[in-house]
């Protein structure tokens, strides 16, 4: 896992939920939001295919 | 025996033969609900002259001989998600709570015409996630039933009904099942039609069943299946091939539940079931970020009306999980779909040398408290994978709560599953019942 990648995510997370619920409740959320970029990075990097469709 | 110890089948059984009638059946039942119901909580609504009027029809027409089907005169619980046509449906949330459907879910609809009878709805978790309802432990009121199917599962270990029907979407049939000493089983999803039912995520939501036996369970889902159930053909059950997943299941699970599987995994080989260790492939780590990542988008897709209109129905669990859900871009969630399939490939390499996987079905016994509803970590991977699932209760723990077991087949091989699971169950031979 890329440290930094997880940063900006958080960062780029943090961003959007404070515009959707306001400062306030993002700062509730940040340690999830923390936890959410690691997934999301997670995802990220996993190689699929084209195959691979839902 | 007393009425409300009879297995479905068992009942089954005296209805047909005329030894049992589908009112007395009803009324043992209700008299158990008044005896016990004020401790667990497991109902949200039961409408009584309903009951007792059907079942004086149902019992009418068994005196003729006449049985609707497989399940005349059984008495049904019925998670508050699955709608039921003129009874209140609330999904466990203020927002619902003077709801009443204009038709039947499909599940309701197949368990009426096998001549079920709809005894009541069971509480669910709010909006089925894991902010827990009012309901208590079948063995100690005191602890957590589980959830989301909390009221199916306690209502079923508590002898308020022989069998219900639940849904799970990570953990919400087995991880209750374990905690009230219960067999439940998730089938494939494509196994049984969810039409009719609130949804929570809904390619991971599955419609679920809560009995005291394996036997009960066939005879449910058979008449619940969108196709017959395929049998197993081969060798006699003392040949099936039992793979114990240990490593991550067993990190999970408590001392005292891994000694009973290790104990119960000798058991079984010296009965003759092949017992080998099933190893789990290399994108098993990936198996909470793809669901979490599913389960959050399509959340925040189902309530993204109805949590601006009535955020106060939200527990903070839920908020939680659909406000996060709002953050996930579309395409992360199409590449969490996309890594599932891939997935679901890797986990069924499990079943080329085994018939089924056998795991811990809870970390341990129901934790104290009603407050959370426990960790549905034992059935999130197999959930995922959309693999058939069930539980069976093994033994009761020093704390006298029942600790359970989780056997997992291929996709849409229930048969098996099932013949596997009363093999099991003979062999663990569980008897305990809750002292309530």
């Amino acid at each position: 896992m890329d440290a930094q990648k997880v940063t900006t995510l958080a960062a780029e997370l943090q961003r959007r939920a404070e515009e959707k619920f306001g400062r306030e409740r993002a700062e509730e959320m940040r340690n999830d939001l923390i936890q959410l970029a690691r997934e999301l990075d997670s995802l990220n990097t996993y190689t699929v295919r084209f195959e691979d469709e839902p | 025996m007393s009425l409300e110890n009879l297995t479905m089948t068992e009942a089954v059984s005296e209805i047909r033969s005329g030894a049992l009638s589908p009112l007395e059946y009803a009324q043992a039942l209700l008299a158990r609900v008044d005896a016990v119901e004020g401790r667990v909580q497991a109902w949200t609504t039961i409408d009584r002259e309903a009951v007792l009027s059907e079942a004086r029809l149902m019992e009418a027409e068994a005196r003729k001989k006449h049985f609707r089907g497989p399940l005349h005169g059984i008495p049904v619980g019925i998670k508050d998600i699955f709608y039921t046509k003129n009874l209140r449906t609330t999904m466990g949330s203020t927002a619902f709570a003077d709801f009443v459907p204009a038709y039947d879910a499909s599940v309701v609809k197949k368990l009426k015409h096998a001549g079920a009878l709809i005894m009541g709805k069971c509480v669910t978790t709010i909006l089925v996630f894991l902010d827990p309802g009012p309901t208590r432990n079948a063995w100690n009121t005191n602890h957590t039933p589980g959830g989301s199917s909390s009221g199916s599962a306690a209502a079923v270990g508590a002898r308020m009904c022989p069998v219900s029907i639940g849904s799970q979407t990570v953990g919400s049939v087995g991880r209750p099942a374990a905690y009230n000493g219960v067999v439940s089983i998730m089938p494939t999803q494509s196994r049984v039609d969810m039409t009719g039912a609130f949804p929570l995520a809904w390619s991971l939501d599955h419609v679920g069943v809560f009995s005291r036996s394996a036997a009960d369970v066939e005879v449910l889902l058979s008449s619940l299946s969108e196709a017959p159930l395929p049998s197993r053909s081969g060798p006699s059950h003392h040949k099936f091939r039992i793979g114990l997943a240990s490593d991550f299941f067993f990190e999970k699970a408590d001392i005292e539940s891994q000694g009973k599987i290790e104990e119960l995994a000798g058991r079984l080989s010296g009965s003759g079931f092949q017992v080998t260790v099933a190893d789990l492939p290399s994108i098993f780590g990936m198996h909470p970020a793809i669901l979490r990542t599913i389960v959050r988008s399509e959340a925040a897709s189902t309530h993204q009306q109805l949590i601006r209109t009535n955020p106060e129905a939200y527990g903070p669990k839920l908020r939680d999980l659909v406000q996060l859900g709002e953050l996930i871009d579309a395409s992360t969630y199409l590449r969490a779909r996309r890594i599932r399939r891939e997935y679901q490939r890797q986990m069924m390499r499990l079943f080329e040398h085994v018939d089924v996987v056998l795991t811990p079905a809870a970390p341990g016994p129901a934790p104290a408290g009603i407050g959370a509803t426990g960790d549905p970590v034992m059935q999130a991977p197999w959930t995922l994978a959309d693999f058939p699932t069930m539980t069976l209760p093994l033994a009761v723990a020093s704390n006298g709560l029942p600790l359970g077991i989780q056997l997992s087949a291929a996709p849409l091989h229930e048969g098996m599953l099932l013949e596997a699971a009363k093999a099991i169950e003979e062999v663990i031979g569980f008897r305990a019942q809750p002292n309530l």
